[in-house]
């Protein structure tokens, strides 16, 4: 597979504010690619570099192989969809989605044809005629994608395109996303503080924090194989505890003493952390274990322990408790309320946990 | 405790269905009053300028023969040009050069001093217009400046700027420049963002500011008497020099005419700006 946008240690810094941190990174081919951080990570920096908007004080960015760090924004074969869609406020709709195919010297005819073609994907069609004012935030929206895949982009630029809409239209736009992705094939790069919709749509996910990329991987392997710290509590939520190294070396088990009384020997193969780990000189780390990893009185775990419940929050689908154990430790613990299985447990009853050393991740602090 | 009790009364009369203004009692009155303070003036110019009448107070008879007289005062048809002219071309020149200002001073990438320049835009407005107006006359005697009619130009275009510079800039901080974005971001290069999307969208700033520069030209005295001579008289420097030969039936006459004038300009403006919003 080919690569669309090759970012090449890229720096930017506003006076003594380090925005991107010598960033290097690829962006496949018909990929949906997230870019995802907290606010301030320099998501959107990098974003508006591809775009053409902001200039890196250092590094190379290529699309498809060409350099176009030295390119204007208007001749990048990118599109963006602005946070605020940025619709043209005097243009009706059709002239909104015109605008760009007009820009590129296509002829009348075809570009009647591409912006019914367009409408008709963002189902708009009966507004056609209509100004943006006259529209919902949701509707808008489909009107700003509309418009900047009408020019047939290589690669569509998405910056927290979802923010401004309600829970359920957020809801209902990540699917309808993700499904103009695949119709279309255009390399989608999202960006977004939101780890859900990460999670929901990407292929890829680029996790940035203070500059740095902190891991690049699928949304699967960042949830369940976090590279460091910040990821494991960015990503959804998770125990954190601390251990100690007993052993750490190359090609060796991983051993650690934890504060549940029981020392874990893991397989280093399953620990994104793990050469971070060896790098480390201290001999104190943190172990991740999420809460839906440990089981309230099932059999065949490998570590067991005891403990007292100390709150229970209920959530429909899920009960959340946290759970003290004999050793002193606070451990969440997430159980699936099954239509079969709806047992519930009450604040102060004392139950057995466990869990799977697999399910175990050593991260340095 | 009566205290207490009338107060909340009152506090209820105030905040309950009372909240509108329009609703206190008096408000009817006040407002007529007021009204009349304001146009009776204005209604009495219009009213004797009909008088045929040669003494201004005393009403005789029903005439149209101030206009006709008004009209056919070559002194007066000449300031009337001289006027119009003078604020149509400092309209446009003032107009021109508070849009860029406005542009570069919103737009502009990496613009030292904003805020400096803004303030030396908008010096005009705080300086006494006497002082602007001496100053300005030292410099053209400086110069060498001796026709009239340029010399009004320039320095009504210079003390309209900040009136024009004004609601421009103002429209354009309005206005998130994401659209500008947008618009580059769709292969449209900075001319065509410019003439497609900025200009369209500032153009109700750019009216309001050359309707503002016409006014304060039109109406400009101080700067326009010291600054005038070299033979180019505008109206109201004329005005002036009439009402001291004494007060003129005529000066009705033309007053009531530059109201017209600006009604038929204004009416337009005002219906323009009403259907943009």
């Amino acid at each position: 597979m080919s690569i669309a946008i090759k970012i090449n240690n890229i720096s930017k810094s506003y006076g003594s504010y380090q925005a991107l941190n010598n960033i290097s990174l690829e962006i496949k081919d018909n990929e949906f690619f997230t870019l995802l951080g907290p606010s301030g990570c320099g998501k959107t920096t990098l974003l508006r570099m591809i775009a053409g908007f902001e200039t890196p004080n250092a590094g190379v960015i290529q699309l498809h192989g060409d350099d176009i760090q030295s390119l204007a924004a208007h001749k990048r074969r990118v599109n963006t969809v602005f946070q605020n869609y940025a619709l043209f406020p005097h243009m009706s709709l059709e002239q909104n989605i015109a605008f760009g195919l007009e820009m590129i010297g296509w002829g009348k005819d075809r570009i009647q044809a591409r912006v019914d073609e367009m409408l008709n994907l963002v189902h708009m069609t009966q507004f056609a005629k209509r100004m943006p004012s006259a529209l919902s935030g949701g509707q808008q929206q489909r009107i700003a994608l509309a418009r900047t895949l009408a020019p047939e982009p290589k690669v569509l630029l998405l910056d927290e395109p979802l923010s401004a809409l309600d829970l359920k239209l957020r809801q209902a736009m990540r699917d309808e996303l993700q499904q103009l992705q695949r119709n279309t094939g255009i390399t989608f790069i999202f960006v977004t503080h939101d780890q859900e919709e990460a999670l929901a749509m990407s292929d890829r996910i680029c996790i940035l924090a203070n500059g740095d990329i902190q891991q690049l991987s699928t949304p699967a392997e960042i949830y369940e194989n976090p590279a460091n710290k910040f990821v494991a509590d960015f990503i959804g939520e998770t125990n954190f505890l601390n251990v100690d190294v007993i052993n750490k070396g190359k090609d060796q088990p991983l051993k650690v003493k934890t504060p549940l009384g029981v020392d874990l020997e893991l397989d280093p193969s399953t620990q994104a952390g793990f050469n971070a780990l060896i790098e480390n000189q201290s001999c104190h780390a943190t172990l991740s274990l999420r809460p839906e990893k440990i089981s309230i009185n099932s059999d065949g775990l490998d570590i067991n322990l005891e403990g007292r419940i100390t709150q229970r929050t209920y959530m429909g689908g899920y009960t959340h408790y946290t759970v003290h154990t004999e050793q002193g430790q606070n451990l969440k613990v997430s159980k699936r309320n099954h239509i079969s299985n709806n047992i519930s447990y009450g604040i102060n009853e004392m139950v057995k946990i466990g869990f799977l050393q697999s399910s175990v991740r050593v991260l340095t602090q | 405790m009566s205290h207490s009790n009338n107060q909340n009364a009152l506090m209820r009369f105030i905040t309950a269905k009372n909240k509108d203004v329009k609703h206190y009692p008096g408000f009817g009155l006040i407002s007529v009053a007021f009204f009349l303070f304001l146009y009776l003036p204005i209604l009495v110019v219009i009213t004797y300028s009909f008088n045929s009448n040669k003494i201004v107070s005393v009403w005789q008879g029903f005439s149209f023969k101030w206009y006709l007289s008004a009209l056919q005062n070559e002194g007066l048809m000449n300031a009337v040009q001289v006027s119009l002219t003078v604020a149509t071309i400092a309209t446009i020149i003032a107009t021109s050069v508070a849009t860029a200002a406005a542009l570069v001073l919103s737009r502009g990438k990496e613009v030292k001093h904003v805020k400096l320049s803004e303030t030396v835009i908008n010096l005009p407005l705080m300086l006494p217009e006497i002082v602007f107006a001496v100053a300005i006359l030292i410099l053209f005697s400086q110069l060498g400046l001796q026709d009239g009619l340029t010399k009004l130009i320039l320095a009504h275009a210079c003390f309209c700027i900040p009136f024009a510079f004004l609601p421009i800039r103002a429209r354009l901080q309005g206005m998130t420049n994401n659209l500008e974005q947008a618009a580059q971001d769709l292969y449209a290069n900075p001319w065509i963002t410019f003439k497609r999307i900025t200009l369209p969208l500032i153009l109700p700033g750019i009216f309001a500011g050359a309707m503002l520069s016409f006014v304060i030209s039109m109406d400009d005295f101080i700067t326009s008497s010291i600054v005038s001579g070299g033979g180019a008289t505008t109206l109201p420097v004329y005005i002036f020099s009439l009402v001291k030969q004494g007060v003129s039936p005529e000066l009705n006459a033309i007053s009531t005419l530059i109201m017209l004038v600006s009604l038929l300009l204004v009416t337009p403006a005002w219906m323009i700006s009403k259907r943009n919003k």
